[in-house]
């Protein structure tokens, strides 16, 4: 990052950036399993209210770099990155005008859909059953929405549509 | 960054687009899972992204490096006179200890000689090398009990190089690079280490259970000669662990009546959880690029 990023770019690897440390920082054994899942909530994020800096590939390639960092089958981030990304690109529009806690569901269900996807890849693939717990980042990541969302741009006028 | 209209639209037009992208993205990802699960997770493309991700690693890890680094200066000449006192004490009573082990291990040796027994496959312990290796403070996955080290093929390390702390065995390498290498722990579920009673040579595996300090045995009849508190050491069949080396102790049995096997849990003799230093070693059979 030493040439300055051009805009498009900067929240995305700034987020980005901020979201994998938090993902790695090592945690008391008690409270692992209840980390939040950071990068989703970025992605969700940017997809939502900065779509011109998100895509599917670079979210893609981000999430090969995750699957390098932390030891999963190369593809499984990036697939689920770009599967989130895709999602809330395509439904940016609504997803803006939603209440605080129709986001929250839908991207608990996007969530849900991304660790069902990883659980069966890892399950098909490691020949060895996941603890239960590996749910719980599906009660805690949701309830950090509402920080996402206080930070968002103020809500701007719709543009005029012909 | 409230964007402009013209940017706008080209997000509309980018609908079908995104799909198309998006499809060919998942038929990359099924390629690469096809292809890292037939490697083995090991193959160049991996050395190069975990090579390439190496300083986030350690960027995580400097806390930690720069709060010892404070703590080493700030300590005062009292304490450090204390823990040299302690420990030059401690380093007699090991000597000792080791001096006793030599001569135990060369009478077992010659005795082993003069049997011509060759049914341990593992070698004395005295011929092992090991190197010190640290444990980058990184949290991969709450649920892999896999850990990272700053050691790679570089420092000779290998694929399927036992890993030890002081007190017994923790381990296995299961990728490496350069300069960092990824160890699965024992108690991973996809681990498993042949191992043997240290009182009596009943040879069993000891499998990971996903929990920090529990190891399963499986597939010891009911009605064998284990009690609680026995020490399983490995065993060295399979060639890939030295023999010799503790793993675990008897933690509980459960014997149910007319059962084929019996339940058996051990508690690792190493701190799984809490090692930062820990040791690489090279069986004796394997010789070091290094050395």
């Amino acid at each position: 990052m030493n040439s300055r990023p051009s805009p498009e770019w900067g929240r995305f690897l700034l987020l980005l950036t901020a979201a994998t440390l938090l993902t790695l920082v090592p945690l008391p054994e008690a409270v692992r399993p209840y980390r939040p899942y950071w990068i989703m909530l970025v992605l969700f994020y940017l997809g939502t209210y900065f779509p011109q800096q998100n895509g599917v590939v670079r979210s893609w390639l981000f999430g090969l770099l995750v699957d390098g960092l932390t030891g999963s089958l190369l593809g499984t981030h990036g697939l689920t990155f770009a599967f989130t990304t895709y999602i809330t690109l395509q439904f940016h529009l609504r997803l803006r005008l939603f209440a605080i806690i129709q986001q929250m569901l839908l991207f608990s269900l996007i969530l849900a859909l991304n660790l069902a996807l990883e659980f069966l890849l890892r399950s098909a693939t490691e020949g060895a059953l996941l603890s239960p717990l590996f749910w719980l980042p599906l009660l805690t990541t949701p309830l950090l929405w509402p920080l996402f969302f206080l930070l968002r741009e103020p809500p701007i006028q719709s543009p005029r549509r012909r | 960054m409230p964007f402009k209209a013209t940017s706008q639209e080209s997000i509309f037009r980018r609908g079908n687009a995104l799909t198309l992208k998006m499809v060919i993205i998942l038929l990359l990802s099924l390629t690469l899972f096809v292809i890292d699960h037939r490697q083995h997770k090991s193959h160049q493309l991996r050395v190069w992204i975990e090579n390439a991700m190496l300083p986030v690693h350690h960027l995580i890890d400097f806390p930690r490096i720069f709060s010892l680094w404070v703590l080493e200066g700030v300590r005062s000449q009292d304490s450090l006179q204390e823990e040299n006192a302690s420990l030059r004490s401690k380093n007699l009573l090991l000597q000792h200890k080791l001096q006793k082990q030599e001569a135990i291990e060369s009478e077992n040796s010659r005795l082993r000689k003069l049997l011509n027994a060759s049914f341990i496959f593992g070698t004395v312990q005295k011929d092992d090398k090991v190197r010190l290796a640290e444990i980058i403070a990184v949290d991969l996955d709450a649920f892999n009990q896999e850990v990272v080290l700053n050691k790679g093929s570089r420092d000779g390390a290998y694929v399927g190089q036992p890993l030890m702390d002081a007190t017994g065995v923790m381990g296995q390498i299961i990728r490496i690079t350069p300069h960092s290498s990824t160890a699965l722990l024992l108690s991973s579920p996809r681990h498993s280490i042949p191992v043997q009673s240290r009182r009596n040579g009943l040879r069993t595996l000891a499998m990971g259970t996903g929990h920090p300090n529990r190891l399963s045995l499986r597939f010891v009849p009911s009605g064998s000669d284990l009690i609680l508190g026995d020490t399983l050491i490995t065993s060295g069949l399979g060639g890939r662990f030295p023999y010799g080396y503790p793993v675990g102790t008897v933690h509980s049995i459960n014997a149910e009546e007319g059962a084929q096997f019996s339940e058996i849990t051990l508690t690792p003799t190493s701190l799984l959880e809490r090692s930062r230093e820990v040791l690489l070693v090279w069986p004796d059979s394997i010789t070091d690029p290094l050395q």
